[in-house]
């Protein structure tokens, strides 16, 4: 009996000897925070990350739908109280898809900022110069990629360029304003530039691709002439042509910068369009600007009515379809609007742009003659090239138009409000006025 | 050494007979009685109950066969007094012999047995604040799990069922909700070992979840005891902050008798409540709707465009901008889908146990089968169960115990809350009723963004299936080392196997075109807890009137998850339904750890029956927890007072008990948090090609910011109870106040986004919840035919966040909110507070005073947590008849109805939805007096989803359960070699009372902890019909 006793206590003994170590328990499938960009390897999977969350959560199927449906020629089907809030410019802070964007622009943001701190200090025979030099880059790009979009929909945000390695590191930071947060983006842009290859690589980052947002974004900074520069960088390289028929497909010379999905990582776009359960559709005005031959041409592709008499909008066909970031059209159109909107306008040079851009859709070309007239088509241009790529409304904002075409009677409305989470998690961030 | 301890007792009873018997003369002997003293309910012999002739001081007492025996003076008639412990004491006059002499037990069980954390104490022993269920009152209610049997039962406990659908996880807890992010759900311990209470379930269930207690038979169960308190629940320390449920299963006795076998068999009905049930639109008044929706918005924004020439319901041959009308709104149909997806669904319940023993050995064996519909078709659930209870003594010092339970159970699911895609009462409830089932060419139409009901319901075209197959078992060896120390050591397995599966064929909108044809996944999860236990105990009585006992353990949990799912899209055709088979197949695989190391010690210290000490500590470290914090220490002290032990009390008759208890101390909580929650996290799942060609290349992404600090989160909790037995204990009262507080609330603390992270988990808020619990038990009328008990409970408790570094909103669109000063989780809304008569426009309270809408606005406007709730239940016995009901009741909590908001839209949701027959009410002419406003897509009224209007007040009574049993004469089933016969009628839920205007108050869309409290898409509970037979031979 007192055997038992003694092994009693033993086994007490014991237990409590190891326990420890029973106590420490590592993940299966995370990495420790410590230890994850630190060679050659692990610096291409961290921009690889980076990549997977621009496409996958930057153009998330929210964005696409909320800022379609803001252009006003797309309806959702669901017509949920919150559709009625986008179509009527009426936003509430609280709305959900606000802080669902907000925070997937700078969870991005907060990956490509650990590349670009974590990467120059790798050590790593393996990781050549071109080849660091070359993921930097690319962090830079996908980061000014996700500043642009924040800006052009909330206004100025505040800007974070380290990655958070605590939650107080990016409390009581104030908001840039709109043109600060554009020149970090064009800052960005030019570093991507000098770092990227010359290479033509369709969904990643080249100096081609730097050249291009930078176009558009010296476009949304008024910069013409620049704008018009960086259109001509990137249309020299033979690798970037219109193709014809008009044909939204993976990896033509039609794309500049195209993000890919697989089986695992599906275009959640796909879900807005997905015949079988769409959740939105191009309005019948939309449609029948598409149908028309004179207007839609080859780009009819893109509004289907079906046998039930519904309106079946074209662009990912099936849920691994890719998705066009920046299109060759687009440069056409920057190009036109930048020729014709610069200091000494060269209206023949925009006309030709944007002829180009319709004759691709078998189009005459526009009867345009006036600047004012050529600038019109160009939006009526772009009213149909992107008819459902999440465009029209920034368009629309960004010249200024959206209270005559829109609607729109106070300007504050052009951009959103900030997320009210937001606020309540960082409480010196200001709303934007009349939200 | 039992056997000593046996000889002991024998010796004991024996002396104690003799000094009664000394004091009598030898009498003449006038009569001799036979007699027996039997258990009413079990018809066991009693064994040591006292006879006493009424008038003399001749007592016996009964035998191992419950036999007694009487030479006496007396002449018949004369009056037995026969009284045993824990029975309630019985007088009858006898006139002849033999006598057989049933008593019922004690209503009070003053000196019942009470399972307490690992031990037992006897109640009038006990500190801290347990209630008992007996498994006997409640298992008879048709619902999967017996935690939602519980419902009115004990004070303090809450508990409500989400669902109509069978097998469903339910929402318990114990003295309101101390927690935050981690679990409010209790721990489940079923004897000793603690289980697994949380959903495997992956696949997508509509924010539904399944209960993991489903798996176990409530036939099973002999008792549930309930442990509320500081004393009581601090043995297991970091576990029980949210209170405890000991589950004791069934057991057999150590007594030479032959084998106990019983049967029970049941079967019945269910069906919704038709009266209760969603009044939809017609299609002609759907359209009507919005058509004048459409109208009213194109007045109030012209640049809609939108006016009656255009208006959707139109002639057909009206073509505006090449769409053709849809028909007037006199030419629509209507389409009824409820009546597709409810049915009259049937349930069976057989179960047959075997119990018995002998002095070395015990045994108790249960089979058991359930099969049970559920209301919405084609939902089921099934069960089959075996439980092996075994306990052995090896030796004299060696004792070992056995309990085993495998259960295998099947669902036949459905998506029943939230979500588009498949959801089946989205797919009948919130389908426009205008809308044809069938295309013209006779395939299954699907008009709205919903699938085709018909297509939901059918098993061949959508099977959302889990098959669960579970053991749980705990085994110990105790060794008796000395008279009073005792070793146990134990090591406890739950086990369970967890295979979901979903089907779609290609006419779905899942397995549909355009997506390749066909959809497949199954998931298999395999869930293991084990644990080891070790505990010392040590028993001293110091003299008669000082006795100590103290007990010394250590316990070890280990928890592993493996989630092993894959998934295959594009079938050659609907035969093939192997993910082999399919064109595309993925996989994925979740793989996770955590473990538990536990010391406690437990000291009680007794005083002549009449003070009781109890003082306990319990040290826990977890794996989930930073190393700086992994460890944490939770102590409680508790006393009672028996005040009628006391001489001042002794002659006061009417007062038969009256005690007093005190307890403080904490607890800790981490359930609910994930298994690395402190560690800094990068995922892979991030994958990206390098180039148009390279295909997918692994990627990496920052997942969760490391936090070293993450500890314990602590609740401290304050009792004082009173117990007080009136006239015999015929009335008998319990009253316990308590004042919990929680420090160190894990909870995800929201952060900027603009970090990366969404939010992180901290120890960063302190809640507060006081209460009252009331319970009075009476027996009202006591007679020879005739007995009428009544129970009645009540519990109120106050919920306050008390500390948080900002509010936190839940559910994305930010329905429920914590503030400091409020409720958890209270409803946050625009406050609707009239539709103004002339404009027919809503208008809001503006908080602010700004003159606009906006989030300021918003105010705290109730909780899903009641002011009051309890149980009423009555229970009558006339000869072989008894007849319980129970009714239990909510007042003041509150249901936001989601239903309602979104099919009371004002037709803006047009043929996305349907609309509730409600929305006739709307304002449609200056002076109309309502609450609902002129329904148009512009400014406020229709545009406002967080809308005080769809908030209502979910308060009811119902009558949870009604049994009418009768039970056959002795006589008669004694010739029938039977020892009782019993049948039963049982229906539930047969009566709700209640204001709020869905369904069910009880429903919620979401299973999920601060994310329930709106009703959405989700079946009422059923009421049930049941008829049944109990045979034991």
């Amino acid at each position: 009996m007192k055997k038992i006793f003694k092994y009693s206590i033993l086994i007490l003994s014991i237990s409590i000897l190891s326990c420890e170590s029973y106590l420490d328990v590592e993940s299966f499938d995370k990495v420790s925070d410590d230890n994850v960009i630190f060679d050659k390897a692990s610096s291409e999977t961290a921009v690889r990350g980076a990549y997977r969350s621009l496409a996958s959560l930057n153009y998330s199927s929210g964005f696409q739908n909320t800022i379609l449906q803001s252009g006003g020629d797309v309806r959702s089907l669901n017509n949920a109280q919150t559709d009625l809030n986008i179509i009527n410019y009426d936003l509430r802070s609280d709305i959900g898809f606000l802080s669902t964007y907000w925070a997937n622009f700078y969870n991005t943001i907060n990956r490509a900022n650990h590349v670009i701190q974590k990467v120059p200090s790798v050590n790593d025979l393996k990781l050549t110069t071109e080849l660091r030099n070359q993921l930097l880059g690319e962090a830079y790009f996908i980061r000014a990629f996700s500043y642009f979009d924040l800006a052009r929909v909330y206004g100025g945000v505040q800007l974070f360029l380290t990655p958070t390695t605590i939650a107080a590191d990016k409390l009581g930071v104030p908001r840039s304003s709109q043109a600060e947060v554009y020149a970090q983006v064009i800052a960005d842009l030019n570093l991507a530039e000098s770092l990227l290859p010359s290479t033509v690589v369709r969904n990643r980052a080249t100096k081609f691709t730097a050249y291009a947002l930078k176009a558009r974004v010296h476009l949304y900074q008024n910069k013409f002439a620049e704008a018009e520069i960086d259109v001509n960088n990137v249309l020299a390289n033979s690798g970037y042509k219109l193709i014809k028929p008009f044909n939204l497909a993976a990896g033509t010379t039609e794309s500049v910068l195209e993000f890919s999905y697989s089986v695992n990582d599906i275009n959640s776009g796909y879900s807005l369009w997905n015949t079988s359960n769409r959740s939105l559709e191009p309005k019948a005005v939309l449609h029948n600007l598409l149908n028309d031959p004179t207007v839609g041409g080859g780009r009819k592709i893109l509004s289907v009515k079906n046998a039930a008499g519904q309106f079946i909008g074209g662009i990912y066909p099936t849920n691994i379809s890719t998705a066009y970031a920046i299109r060759t059209a687009e440069l056409y159109l920057i190009r036109a609007e930048a020729r014709a909107r610069k200091t000494s306008p060269d209206l023949t040079g925009a006309l030709s742009d944007l002829n180009i851009v319709r004759e691709r859709s078998g189009l005459v070309n526009s009867t345009a003659v006036t600047k004012e007239e050529i600038l019109l088509a160009i939006e009526n241009e772009r009213r149909v090239e992107f008819a459902l790529e999440p465009d029209r409304w920034f368009d629309l904002v960004r010249t200024g138009r959206a209270k005559t075409v829109l609607n729109i009677t106070n300007p504050d409305k052009y951009i959103f409000p900030i997320p009210a989470g937001e606020r309540l998690a960082d409480p010196s961030l200001s709303q934007n006025p009349s939200y | 050494m039992k056997k000593i301890l046996n000889n002991l007792l024998w010796l004991g009873i024996f002396l104690v007979s003799v000094g009664i018997n000394a004091q009598k003369t030898q009498p003449l002997i006038q009569s001799k009685l036979d007699g027996t003293v039997i258990d009413q309910i079990t018809n066991e012999p009693i064994i040591g109950a006292s006879i006493n002739i009424k008038g003399t001081t001749h007592s016996v007492t009964s035998d191992l066969d419950g036999k007694f025996y009487f030479q006496t003076g007396q002449k018949f008639p004369y009056t037995l007094i026969i009284s045993y412990i824990g029975y309630k004491k019985k007088e009858i006059i006898v006139d002849g012999s033999p006598v057989l002499v049933k008593l019922s037990a004690d209503v009070q069980e003053l000196t019942d047995v009470l399972i307490v954390g690992y031990g037992t104490q006897s109640r009038k022993s006990v500190v801290g604040s347990i209630s008992k269920i007996k498994a006997e009152d409640v298992k008879q209610i048709p619902v999967a799990s017996f935690d939602a049997q519980l419902q009115g039962r004990a004070p303090g406990l809450q508990v409500n069922t989400f669902s109509g659908t069978p097998g469903e996880s339910v929402k318990v807890q114990v003295r309101g909700t101390a927690s935050i992010n981690a679990s409010n759900d209790p721990l489940y311990v079923i004897d000793g070992m603690m289980v697994n209470n949380n959903s495997l379930a992956t696949i997508d269930l509509g924010s539904k979840k399944t209960s993991p207690l489903a798996d176990i038979n409530p036939a099973d169960i002999e008792s549930i005891e309930v442990l509320k308190d500081a004393s009581a629940i601090a043995i297991y320390g970091s576990r029980g902050a949210n209170g405890i449920i000991l589950v004791t299963t069934k057991r057999g006795s150590y007594k030479a008798e032959k084998p106990k076998y019983s049967f029970q068999i049941a079967g019945g009905l269910q069906y919704a409540d038709t009266k209760k049930l969603w009044d939809l639109t017609t299609g002609p008044e759907h359209a009507t709707l919005v058509n004048e929706q459409w109208i009213n918005s194109g007045i109030d924004r012209p640049s809609l465009n939108q006016t009656y020439a255009n208006r959707p319901f139109r002639p057909v041959n009206e073509v505006v901008n090449g769409v053709a009308g849809r028909g007037n709104p006199e030419d629509q149909q209507t389409y009824d889908r409820m009546e597709r997806v409810f049915r009259t669904a049937e349930l069976k319940n057989y179960n047959f146990d075997v119990q018995g023993g002998s002095d070395k050995i015990r045994y108790n064996i249960g089979v058991g089968y359930t099969d049970q519909e559920g209301i919405l078709k084609p939902s089921s659930f099934e069960r089959a169960s075996g439980k092996l209870n075994l306990d052995i003594k090896l030796s004299d010092y060696v004792t070992f115990s056995s309990s085993n339970g495998v259960y295998r159970s099947f669902r036949q699911q459905v998506r029943g809350g939230a979500g588009q895609q498949a959801g089946h009462l989205l797919a009948a409830l919130h389908h426009p009723t205008y809308l044809p089932l069938t295309n013209a060419d006779g395939t299954p139409a699907r008009g709205s963004i919903y699938e085709n009901i018909d297509n939901l319901i059918n098993t061949n075209i959508t099977n959302i299936s889990t098959k669960s197959i579970r053991y749980i078992g705990n085994h110990f060896l105790e060794f008796a080392i000395l008279p009073n120390l005792k070793f146990k050591t134990s090591l406890g397995v739950d086990y369970n196997i967890y295979d979901e599966s979903e089907f779609f064929n290609d006419q779905t909108i899942i397995g549909g075109s355009p997506n390749p044809p066909g959809y497949k996944k199954e998931v298999n999860t395999d869930y293991s807890v084990f644990q080891n236990e070790n505990i010392l105990s040590y028993t001293q009585v110091i003299n008669p009137k000082n006795t100590i006992t103290a007990l010394l353990g250590g316990s070890f949990q280990g928890t592993n998850v493996d989630v092993l799912s894959a998934t295959g899209q594009g079938f050659p055709n609907n035969s093939f339904q192997q993910i082999s088979a399919a064109s595309v197949r993925t996989s994925e695989q979740l793989k996770s750890k955590s473990t538990i190391a536990s010391f406690f010690a437990r000291v009680n210290y007794s005083y002549d029956d009449k003070y009781f000490l109890e003082g306990v500590i319990r040290a826990d470290g977890s794996s989930k927890f930073g190393t700086n914090n992994r460890w944490g220490y939770f102590p409680a002290i508790g006393a009672s007072w028996r005040i009628k032990q006391e001489s001042f009390l002794q002659n006061v008759k009417s007062i038969t008990e009256l005690k007093l208890r005190l307890s403080a101390g904490s607890a800790g909580n981490q359930n609910g948090v994930n298994d690395y929650a402190s560690q800094g996290l990068w995922l892979g799942t991030a994958s990206y090609p390098d180039n148009l060609t390279s295909g997918p290349k692994p990627g990496t992404a920052p997942f969760q910011l490391e936090n070293p600090d993450l500890r314990w989160e602590k609740t401290t909790t304050y009792n004082a109870g009173i117990d007080l037995g009136l006239f015999d204990n015929r009335v008998f009262i319990n009253l316990d106040a308590y004042y919990k507080y929680t420090t160190d609330a894990l909870l995800y603390v929201p952060i900027p986004s603009s970090t990366g992270y969404g939010s992180s988990l901290a120890n960063a808020g302190e809640v507060s919840n006081k209460g009252i619990e009331f319970n009075l038990t009476t027996t009202n009328i006591k007679n020879k035919d005739f007995e009428w008990t009544t129970n009645f409970n009540i519990s109120s408790n106050i919920n306050r966040a008390e500390k948080l570094i900002s509010p936190i909103t839940f559910e994305a669109r930010e329905y429920r909110r914590t503030e400091v000063g409020e409720p958890l989780g209270s409803f946050w809304l625009y406050k609707q507070l009239y539709v103004d008569p002339q404009t027919g426009d809503a208008v809001f309270d503006d908080v602010d005073k700004d003159g606009k809408l906006t989030q300021a606005d918003r105010q705290l406007l109730g909780n899903t947590a009641p002011d009051y709730f309890g149980g009423f239940s009555n229970n009558f016995t006339y000869k072989g008849f008894d007849l319980n009901f129970l009714f239990t009741y909510q007042y003041g909590n509150d249901l936001f109805n989601f239903n309602k908001y979104i099919l009371e839209g004002g037709g803006t949701r047009d043929a996305s939805r349907s609309i509730l027959a409600s929305q006739l009410d709307r304002w449609q002419k200056p002076g109309d007096i309502t609450n609902t406003p002129r329904v148009t897509s512009v400014g406020n009224n229709y545009n406002i989803e967080q809308n005080s209007r769809y908030l209502e007040d979910a308060s009811f009574v119902r009558l949870k359960s009604f049994v009418l049993g009768y039970t056959l004469p002795s006589d008669v089933t004694r010739k029938i070699n039977l020892s009782k016969v019993r049948v039963f009628a049982l229906g539930t839920n047969l009566l709700l009372l209640t204001k709020y205007s869905g369904a069910d108050p009880e429903s919620s869309g979401s299973a999920s902890q601060n994310l329930d409290g709106l009703d959405t898409a989700t079946p009422p509970q059923p009421i049930t019909i049941q008829l049944g037979v109990n045979v034991s031979f």
